[in-house]
């Protein structure tokens, strides 16, 4: 069933109840309208003990995503050098809210960006999300505690893995084949860079929104559901080309992310990431269609995510491949 | 018969926009009806504007193929027969065909020689300027659904 505040409230009071073992009342449940790929619930309960919660619920293969993978993520990182909110309960069980879902403690700070309506202060922000960025690929898988996550061999296995698992979307998801991404699909097979630097814990959505923010500081990276151990320069241009243009225009921000990153960010391989990253976009846009229309959910966002927003990042994926290429 | 199908709409949309939305309360809920009222613009007049949009996309995706086969020489891949008749149901599945073949003849063309970074099989075969105008076509025909909200647009 999809989105009912009301219905909501009570089936969130029913699994905390069968979760802790004991009566819990839900004084107060908000969605949270960012965030396309999960129903992000904010549940404040009647026990004194508990914290703020956040409910993460499936949407039918939003995005083409799961809750396990990020759920054993954020167990594995929690409590260690790359911030993320504590991990409460991930229950595959389809009767609480007719999805997956996963639990988290919130953590204390803002998610949201209303500061980039502020110059001068988003910059500042921009700087010290740069810098937790740096922090994130600076340490090994291994230090990280991510090997029972299957780390592979060299960025050149990940990146294939990673055309693997958005082709594979974008075959499931489609309704007619898309020329231009057919094209980039074999280029991008063709092209993938040669191994220079350690696979590192990758992200996957870089953005303003994605990062809890409490009196200055980075508090928590949320939003893992694109995560993956390959090529950090995935999200270094995912973050430069797609999302980090809501502080600013790509360059300065890459010249941000060369002061925090170990490894040298530009050339042919900059390029490769910036199409991938455009095609990978494409490929989580257009999984929102079959959902949609095959009624596992119904929010309307999900339509204009399927037809602007999958055409916008084909062209995008299109033209960069020609300025690549010229 | 009156009122018409755009005419209903354009009603549902008026009621919409000046009723129901000014009293929803939460951020979700407005964030819905505002995509509600995007789409009953864009699904007015639409029964008319499809079939014309779907035959003029599948004569550019026909001479595009008709070029790629040019290019292709031997490798030629194969045209799709035409279904019979003009229904939205015969465009949209010669549609379907016609970009698996389009498809097809950029593979048949990376199957041709040596390709290096810069090289693109439809630059090859001369057809990306043709499948770039059909992405913007179908842009334009998705309006205005999109990603914010423009605000009251009366007829």
């Amino acid at each position: 069933m999809p989105y009912q505040p009301e219905v909501r409230r009570e089936e969130a009071a029913a699994f905390l109840t069968h979760a802790l073992g004991k009566p819990v009342r839900v004084e107060e449940l908000r969605r949270l309208a960012s965030g396309q790929s999960r129903e992000t619930l904010v549940v404040r309960t009647d026990q004194p003990d508990e914290p703020e919660l956040v409910f993460r619920i499936e949407q039918g293969g939003v995005l083409g995503t799961s809750s396990e993978p990020e759920f054993k993520l954020l167990q594995a990182l929690h409590g260690g050098p790359v911030p993320v909110p504590r991990p409460r309960w991930l229950v595959e069980d389809p009767q609480w809210f007719g999805y997956p879902f996963m639990v988290t403690d919130r953590v204390e700070g803002d998610g949201g960006f209303g500061y980039l309506a502020e110059p001068e202060k988003a910059q500042t922000i921009l700087r010290t999300y740069i810098e937790s960025i740096g922090e994130m690929h600076r340490h090994s898988c291994e230090e990280l505690g991510l090997h029972a996550l299957g780390i592979p061999r060299d960025t050149r296995e990940s990146t294939l893995q990673q055309l693997e698992l958005w082709e594979g979307r974008y075959e499931r998801y489609r309704y007619v084949r898309e020329p231009l991404l057919d094209e980039a699909i074999a280029w991008l097979r063709r092209n993938v860079p040669e191994p220079k630097r350690p696979v590192r814990l990758n992200h996957g959505d870089l953005s303003a929104g994605n990062f809890i923010l409490h009196e200055g500081r980075i508090m928590a990276h949320v939003d893992w559901e694109w995560s993956n151990l390959g090529d950090p320069m995935e999200d270094v241009a995912f973050f430069a080309y797609i999302k980090g243009r809501m502080f600013g225009p790509p360059e300065p921000i890459l010249d941000l992310l060369r002061e925090v990153e170990a490894f040298e960010i530009g050339g042919e391989e900059l390029r490769y990431w910036e199409i991938f990253n455009y095609f990978k976009a494409a490929c989580a846009n257009i999984a929102t269609l079959k959902v949609f229309n095959e009624g596992r959910n119904y929010g309307l966002n999900m339509v204009a995510i399927g037809t602007g927003g999958f055409l916008g990042f084909t062209r995008r994926t299109a033209e960069a491949l020609r300025e690549a290429t010229a | 018969m009156r009122p018409t199908t755009d005419e209903l709409i354009a009603g549902m949309r008026n009621v919409l926009e000046d009723v129901l939305i000014p009293e929803l309360q939460s951020d979700w809920a407005q964030a819905m009806g505002a995509q509600m009222a995007l789409m009953l613009q864009h699904v007015e007049g639409r029964a008319e504007r499809e079939p014309g949009f779907l035959a003029g996309e599948n004569a550019k995706l026909e001479g595009a193929l008709a070029t790629a086969n040019a290019a292709l020489g031997a490798d030629a891949v194969a045209v799709p027969a035409r279904a019979g008749g003009e229904t939205l149901e015969a465009l949209r599945e010669r549609n379907a065909a016609l970009r698996e073949a389009i498809s097809a003849a950029i593979h048949a063309a990376y199957g041709q020689g040596e390709y290096g970074f810069g090289d693109l099989p439809a630059d090859r075969l001369g057809i990306a300027e043709t499948l770039l105008e059909v992405n913007a076509a179908q842009a334009q025909f998705w309006q205005p659904i999109g990603f914010s909200y423009p605000g009251r647009q009366r007829r």
